[in-house]
């Protein structure tokens, strides 16, 4: 399926051992992973980078 | 010790925008005889012929948001990624559009340009344009800059392996060079990208842009290519460009046609990541994150 430019679009690998890579991160995505792991300090500070909205 | 001495950084003598569209109409009527990348194929893409990358003289793209994902300096940024590229990695995160320069949708600059103005006006930091690989739209690409106020913070996200031609074309442009040094030796790039004579052509391209704008490196580390890749990465860095910034990034994944070769057939290992930053210290190089 055709990929649409207007939405936002992250992608997730989760690896077995727990560790999640991340392509194209946007803020609200940021923002679910902060909320499963808060001490993540690699996303923390990306979380809180807050725009008004999602562009 | 610096090789090269790099230039001073030429102030514009008019507007980023002015210059910018003055750039693109020269730009275009160089994809008659395109040298942009440093594979200098010399195709007439205005005729509808194609070199190594396969781009017309269309432009499209597959992205455009804002994210969070680059280095903390630059986030949020508005990201325009165009389809296309002149080197073929295999394990290329975007292998699919990244290519194919037909992918995605038709490039408007205008437009674009009026989604990038309302994501700064909602708190983006930057605007950042990458790939694929820019460079081999360049006439879109200074287009679109064109329509962007003159006091925006721009970056030209690059693999570093454009032309001389290119970067004229480029300086005064874009305030930040954010510019990927992928492979420590001209064996690796050839066989996991294609790419032929691929170190000298990224250090020229580095040198000119520390010379010419903000730099900032970025090292993908490869599965199995620390010592091969990353460490004579680090020791050119540190000899030659000391001062700036190195993002080390361990987040490679086995994407597109990775599989192709063993060692890029799982992610990088803590052991690897660890060893790679012994490598950082060792050589004293200012990471950022």
């Amino acid at each position: 399926m055709k990929k649409r430019t207007d939405e936002l679009n992250t992608e997730l690998l989760i690896l077995p051992d727990g560790r999640i890579l991340v392509q194209n991160l946007t803020q609200p995505m940021a923002e679910v992973l902060r909320q499963l792991n808060p001490r993540d300090q690699v996303i923390a500070p990306r979380a809180a980078k807050n725009t008004k909205r999602s562009s | 010790m610096i090789c090269n001495a790099p230039e001073k950084k030429i102030a514009r003598t008019q507007s980023r925008p002015a210059l910018a569209r003055e750039r693109a109409r020269i730009a275009r009527e160089l994809l008659a005889d395109c040298r942009l990348c440093a594979h200098d194929c010399g195709v007439n893409r205005l005729a509808g012929e194609t070199g190594l990358c396969h781009a017309t003289a269309e432009a499209r793209f597959f992205l455009a948001q804002t994210e969070v994902s680059d280095e903390l300096e630059l986030i949020p940024t508005f990201a325009v990624a165009l389809s296309g590229c002149d080197m073929r990695c295999d394990f290329c995160i975007t292998g699919k559009e990244s290519w194919n320069p037909r992918a995605g949708l038709g490039f408007s600059a205008a437009e674009i340009a009026e989604r990038a103005k309302a994501a700064l006006a909602d708190g983006a930091k930057t605007i950042m344009l990458l790939g694929g690989e820019p460079t081999i739209h360049l006439p879109a690409a200074l287009e679109f800059v064109s329509h962007l106020p003159a006091d925006a913070k721009l970056v030209w996200k690059t693999n570093a392996h454009g032309s001389a031609q290119a970067r004229e074309l480029l300086d005064g442009i874009f305030d930040v060079w954010l510019a990927d040094f992928k492979f420590g030796n001209n064996a690796c790039a050839q066989r996991l990208a294609k790419t032929p004579d691929y170190v000298r052509v990224v250090r020229d391209n580095l040198l000119w842009a520390n010379g010419h704008s903000e730099l900032i490196v970025r090292h993908l580390l490869l599965p199995g290519h620390v010592e091969c890749c990353w460490r004579p990465v680090a020791a050119w860095l540190a000899e030659n460009l000391p001062d700036v910034k190195v993002n080390l990034r361990s987040g490679f994944w086995p994407a597109w046609q990775a599989s192709r070769h063993a060692e890029l057939r799982h992610t990088v290992s803590v052991l690897e990541t660890q060893r790679a930053g012994d490598i950082a210290d060792e050589f004293g190089l200012p990471l950022i994150p």
